[in-house]
């Protein structure tokens, strides 16, 4: 659509009709026998112009009346083609109201060709409506596990305060798994761990401990990392499964102490529940870490509220830092560990752990 | 562990209630998992005794009893209540606990004391004591007792059986609960029964063996509360004064004489057994007595069996009761054998040895996965000795560590584990002879284990129990069984080897390491009483730079008071003192020395946690973690994040699936028979028996399961590792951490087990979800293919040399003609292909599957590039269509393309592959759209031409292709 000249605008309208009236006035007085008999048409053709236009329905309708009207031999031609007659002094006045009509006129053609041109594009495209409500087209989106997205998560946490991402062989040797961890060969807790061995005497890690030795070994104190991974032991109900996930986490340095322990494992466990919790620290006993704790938080569980057991820390014990090549006596330490698909199944209000590896689509994709 | 209130109250009665006891022995270490009323829940019902007894006149079952409940004493104070002192502790008064007297229904003013009750039970006779549910009185299966007509006679309550209040019976008999003559009329039978205890359930962590009796708890109570442990001390009075015993050395052979009791006068006076100790280092210390003339027919005192049961424990006969009671409170295991079953002298030793000791000092040494697997006894057939043990299973005693203890020509038990049938206690025995030992943690451990047996005194000796208690454990069961079996006992004789004792060794302590390791700052004087409240002894290290801190050791009273634990002041929580830290030399100041029972405490570190462990973890500070370690970036720039190709497979429609590692030997077999899988010695089930090789078997399992449960279209992937035998190879991984790889000697070949993190996906179904626009097409080759370029160009680098091509050696698991190697920059990636339709058929899957398996360590992470300049020029277009060999890959006719067009060549693309009419069916016409362009020219048609006649040059010579058009 063209820009339409701002002083056609409906505000600014010329008062065309008293501007001819006064024009003939004025030729009157100096001469009372000028015929000014067509001129008085200017206000009748402009309003049956408007009519006229407003009823053209097509492009070829604006166009006959384009030339009906403007055209050489058109109304207006005909009104100002005795322009001659009129005095002199009129002349300007009578220019001025024949380009306003002819103007007004061409707006009224332009601004009815726009509404032609848009009348006929809305008809177009409403033609070509879809519904939009139907299914969308394409791959759809693939889903993380939850154990993953819960690992994701928390290592999001430790590697914004400075831990690194460490994995580790799940194949291991029992020096690592066991007797660098402060658990010999003759230690009870090596029964509650029902080991999975294979015929040379390795065996499937039965947590991700080890790596924390190999982490140790390949780069001394100090140290920050976190170690998840998949773990394995001989048990199956609905709360074991003989794999699950462990995510640990080591901090060696000069002064770490069992104070910072508890910072962390707070402002992790109001990570973890985005929300102010409480938690206590319960004495324990892991032959890797002393002291040892559990860690306890505390939620509200069908209205009451309760203690959940959630992961299980502690001070690095000075014979695991020695079987990591570590200077006990200048560093100290602490570890802590936790289950991933505990974690997920706590998120995700998940209460039978096999679920998570059955591997069935209709659980997988609703994460 | 089971622990009753009364009981632990009669050692230590703080001024608490039962669930805050239970609070605070669990933020102490010792996790209360449950806390329960010992019985049902009854309320109503009293002692009553049957005073008149008729028969029914209109039913001939019934009869009419007139029971007398309340005595006739104005005050109305119960009778004698003596029968329960056991279990009443009299300082009880200050607790919040329902007083005994009598029926506290309102019964007692409106009602006579006699009351006409119609009961139907057989042993309703007069004199019995029982007892009476009164009118009102609310039984444990929500019963009320109302006034009734029975057959026209009204009935002013009920009598009851343990049954119907379910309680555990107290004797055999059926119908109505026989009470004691003793038992007091009027009184609550909960009072009466001890029916109001409650009972703690402790879960006990694996170090604290010292805490598997009443004493051990007691003991924590009384450090936690700052309280004494009286009751002990009362106990050792006590039976220091019955007991004449007479200690001996194991060396000091030439003084094992026969020991008689000088003060038994009976001629026929047994003699104690000979002992002998072959094997000092399993058994260090034995002690033993014969009783003999004892009843083992008596009825068990009611508190004893009553705690015996609540503790979980199955009454046997008396003598065995007592000595479990007695391994309940004091953690000794103690064992009875019939004497005259006993062939002469006792020998502890291990089994197959008769004659000579044979220490087994390299217990440690012993391979647990071959001692599993096959354990071959130390010694030949004919001297393997045999066990038949109390509960009848039939032992050959093969582990070279059996302990046993044997008489003159046989074992008789599995030492601290197990009696055996052959010297077993009955109703009849009269004579008995009574150990009370300490046993190496060890060698029961290893014992329990390889026999599968777990007993209640194998779980003690496992653990560690007091090695200073036999004597005591000993003379506290000697001296119930008097009380309660009769008999006469000799004295106690013990048999100790010196070198063997185990002592607890004085660790140094630094309080200054205390607190840096706390991040507190507690006071010498709240540490060194925390130590003692233990049972510690404390020495102090006079040391010139502290002796400001020593002196406040001196004011340390033996007890602190609560006021100075709770005050907030005493431990101020904030920065440490700096004073305390005089660079690294920590000083000690003192040296401290646990108990005998604590042999889990052996450096300092075990102390702080004692000391953390009662001041109260909760109470202790938190500090932010400061470090002088460095934060580098996380990312290690030589691998590509598992995390990137997790998101970008999501991204491309893959569900992420998590399976076992361990897969079936016959379903690894199928897909990989090339490999041999590694499989573990003791799996689950044969579905896990195996370590995979290949991530696909797993997958494929997650695929079967989701088409039967109606799933049409299934994509999965994967991450994690695969598993395998490499034979001389450097195999190495780079998750942050090189492997260390185990070798395996084989003859002259090493063997190494790989473990390579993968990737893997499996396809099936349609390209995309059914859609209501487009018929779906079953996703082929390329659409997978396309997952893998996308996969790579997202996360790898050196894109532009990923290769797609056949090679002889393709897995079984593909279809060798629908698949390809991926190779980057030369390197082998990875498959990816069509499941072999042999395998699809036998694993009934209608669909076709694609499977691809990439090795994540040899993606090549992205690297920071220089960018290309982009030409102002224009690009020009030419297609050229080819007539060529349809054996000769894409690949190839696009290298030589691109390597005989030069640099004006920037792109390729196949514009149509077709048929053509007139050629040969082994050929096909390919049309190529060729686009040049320059950096700072406007190409012309010259430079052009002879770049196409250099590439048509170059394929028809080299790759046989005839020009068309």
């Amino acid at each position: 659509m063209t820009q339409i000249s701002g002083k056609f605008t409906e505000q600014n309208q010329p008062p065309l009709e008293e501007l001819v009236v006064s024009v003939i006035q004025a030729m009157k007085q100096e001469n009372p026998n000028i015929d000014c008999s067509y001129l008085l048409q200017i206000s009748a053709i402009k309003k049956q112009a408007q009519i006229a236009i407003a009823a053209a329905t097509n492009n070829h309708d604006v166009d006959q009346l384009r030339s009906s009207y403007l055209g050489k031999r058109g109304v207006l031609a005909s009104i100002f083609k005795n322009f001659a007659e009129f005095p002199l002094a009129f002349r300007p006045t009578l220019g001025r109201i024949s380009n306003q009509i002819k103007e007004e006129v061409l707006h009224l053609l332009q601004r009815r060709t726009n509404e032609l041109a848009q009348i006929k594009l809305t008809t177009i495209l409403a033609q070509q409506a879809i519904d939009v409500t139907l299914p969308a087209r394409g791959q759809n989106y693939g889903h993380l596990h939850p154990v993953t997205q819960v690992r994701h998560d928390f290592e999001d946490f430790f590697t914004a305060m400075g831990f690194k991402i460490v994995e580790g062989p799940e194949i291991e040797d029992d020096f690592h798994n066991f007797t660098a961890l402060n658990i010999p060969f003759s230690h009870p807790a090596r029964a509650q761990h029902d080991t999975f061995y294979f015929a040379d005497g390795t065996l499937l890690r039965t947590h991700t401990s080890p790596v924390q030795i190999r982490a140790m070994q390949t780069w001394g104190a100090p140290l920050r990392i976190i170690t998840p991974g998949r773990v394995y032991r001989c048990d199956s109900d609905a709360t074991h499964t003989p794999m699950f996930h462990q995510l640990e986490g080591l901090i060696i340095d000069e002064n770490v102490s069992f104070a910072n322990l508890r910072w962390l494992v707070q402002n992790f466990m109001e990570y973890f529940f985005a929300d102010k919790v409480t938690t206590r620290l319960r004495p324990s006993y892991f032959p890797f870490t002393e002291p040892s704790a559990e860690i306890d938080v505390q939620r509200e569980v069908n209205g009451e509220m309760r203690w959940l057991e959630v992961f299980g820390c502690g001070m690095v014990h000075p014979n695991v830092l020695k079987a990591g090549g570590i200077d006990s006596k200048r560093y100290s330490g602490f570890a802590f560990g936790l289950g991933l698909d505990r974690f997920a199944m706590l998120r995700y209000g998940i209460s039978d752990l096999r679920l998570l590896f059955e591997n069935d689509l209709e659980f997988l994709e609703q994460f | 562990m089971k622990i009753i209130e009364s009981w632990l109250r009669e050692w230590i009665n703080p001024p608490l209630t039962i669930k805050q006891i239970a609070d605070q022995l669990t933020t102490a270490g010792f996790e209360v998992t449950d806390i329960h009323k010992a019985n049902a829940n009854f309320s109503g019902v009293v002692i009553g005794e049957i005073v008149a007894i008729t028969s029914h006149p209109n039913a001939e079952r019934l009869r009419i009893c007139e029971v007398t409940v309340q005595i006739q004493s104005p005050h109305g104070s119960p009778g004698d209540i003596n029968v329960v002192t056991n279990t009443k502790n009299t300082s009880l008064a200050n607790i919040p606990s329902p007083p005994h007297s009598i029926a506290t229904l309102s019964l007692s003013s409106s009602l006579p004391t006699t009351l006409t009750i119609v009961c139907g039970a057989q042993n309703a006779r007069l004199g019995l004591k029982v007892p009476v549910a009164l009118i009102g009185a609310k039984l444990p299966s929500d019963i009320k007792i109302q006034k009734t007509k029975l057959r026209g006679i009204e009935s002013y309550g009920m009598l009851c059986s343990a049954k119907e209040l379910q309680i555990p019976q107290v004797t055999e008999v059926t119908g109505l609960l026989e009470l004691p003559t003793t038992a007091p009329i009027g009184m609550d039978l909960r009072d009466y029964l001890n029916l109001n205890d409650s009972v703690i359930e402790i879960e006990l962590t694996a170090n604290r063996g010292d805490c598997l009796s009443m004493l051990g708890i007691a003991r924590e109570v009384a450090a936690l509360n700052h309280l004494t442990l009286s009751k002990l001390e009362e106990m050792q009075i006590h039976l220091g004064k019955i007991g004449q015993t007479k200690k001996m050395l194991n060396d000091d052979i030439s003084t094992q004489l026969r020991n008689h009791n000088d003060n038994n006068h009976q001629c026929n006076t047994p003699h104690l057994p000979k002992i002998t100790l072959l094997a000092p280092s399993a058994c260090s210390n034995y002690a033993a007595c014969v009783i003999e003339g004892i009843n083992n027919k008596v009825a068990l005192p009611l508190w004893l069996k009553d705690r015996l049961e609540k503790s979980g424990l199955r009454s046997i006969n008396p003598v065995v009761d007592i000595t479990n009671y007695v391994m309940l409170e004091l953690g000794q295991p103690l064992h009875a054998f019939a004497y005259h079953k006993i062939d002469g002298d006792i020998v502890v030793r291990y089994a197959n040895s008769k004659t000579t000791c044979i220490e087994k000092t390299d217990i440690n040494e012993i391979n647990y996965a071959n001692s599993a697997v096959s354990n071959e006894p130390n010694s030949n057939k004919e001297s393997i000795e045999y066990l038949v043990l109390l509960d009848g299973k039939q032992l050959s005693l093969t582990h070279p560590n059996t302990l046993v203890i044997a008489d003159n020509t046989q074992p008789i038990a599995l030492a601290g584990i197990m009696g055996g049938t052959n010297t077993a206690v009955d109703e009849n025995t009269t004579t008995i002879f009574l150990e009370s030992a300490y046993f190496a943690p060890e060698t029961i451990r290893q014992t329990a284990r390889h026999y599968g047996l777990q007993t209640d005194a194998a779980y003690r000796f496992e653990r560690g129990i007091d090695p200073t208690i036999q004597m005591f454990a000993l003379n506290r069961a000697r001296d119930l069984l008097l009380n309660i079996v009769g008999g006469h006992a000799t004295p106690i004789t013990t048999k100790s080897a010196e070198q063997h004792q185990l002592t607890t060794k004085a660790i140094p302590l630094s309080l200054v390491r205390v607190n840096r390791f706390l991040g507190t700052t507690l006071t010498p004087h709240i540490i060194t009483n925390i130590l003692l409240s233990l049972g510690m002894h404390i020495e102090e290290i006079h040391n010139d730079k502290y002796l400001n801190l020593n002196t406040d050791l001196s004011k340390c009273d033996r007890y602190i008071s609560r006021s100075d634990f709770n005050n907030p002041d005493s431990a101020t929580h904030t920065q440490l003192n700096t004073n305390f830290i005089l660079g690294d030399d920590i000083v000690n100041d003192l040296k401290v020395t646990p108990p005998p029972y604590r042999s889990d405490i052996t450096i300092v570190e075990d102390l702080i946690e004692e000391i953390a462990r009662i001041y109260g973890y909760n109470k202790l500070p938190t500090l932010p973690i400061k470090t002088t370690c460095a934060v580098k970036t996380h990312k290690d720039k030589t691998l590509v994040s598992e995390r990137e190709i997790k998101n970008l497979l999501a991204a491309r429609g893959y569900t992420e699936a998590i399976t076992y590692s361990f897969v079936s030997l016959s379903l690894e077999k199928m897909l990989n028979p090339n490999c041999t899988p590694i499989p573990l010695i003791n799996p689950l089930s044969p579905e896990h028996a195996v370590m995979r090789t290949s991530l696909w078997t797993g997958l494929i399992g997650a695929l079967m399961y989701n088409l039967k449960r109606q799933q049409t279209r299934v994509r999965l992937f994967e991450t994690g590792l695969c598993f395998r035998h490499v034979t001389n190879k450097n195999a190495t991984t780079k998750l942050g951490i090189k492997f260390e790889i185990v070798e395996e000697k084989e003859g002259d070949i090493t063997q190494k087990t790989e473990q390579k993190p993968m990737v893997a996906g499996i396809v099936t179904g349609t390209t995309f979800a059914e859609h209501w626009s487009s018929k779906n097409s079953i996703c082929d080759f390329y659409d997978i293919k396309s997952d893998i370029e996308y996969l790579l160009k997202s996360c790898s680098q050196n894109t532009s040399t990923l290769i797609f091509d056949i090679k002889d050696h393709m897995p079984p698991a593909l279809h060798p003609k629908h698949s390809a190697v991926i190779s980057l920059a030369e390197r082998n990636l990875g498959y990816i292909g069509k499941l072999h339709p042999h395998i699809q058929q036998t694993l009934e899957i209608k669909e076709p599957v694609y499977l691809f398996e990439l090795d994540i360590q040899s993606f090549f992470p992205k690297k920071t590039l220089n960018f290309m300049p982009i030409s102002k020029f224009p690009a020009v277009e030419r297609d050229i269509s080819l007539i060529i060999d349809r054996e000769i890959p894409w690949q190839r006719i696009k290298d030589k393309v691109q390597e005989s067009g030069g640099e004006l060549l920037r792109d390729i693309k196949i514009f149509d592959i077709y048929q053509v009419d007139g050629i040969t069916n082994t050929q096909q016409s390919i049309t190529l759209r060729l686009r040049f362009q320059h950096l700072s020219h406007t190409l012309v048609d010259n430079e052009i031409d002879n770049a196409i006649h250099k590439i048509t040059t170059a394929i028809k010579r080299d790759l046989n292709a005839v020009l068309r058009g």
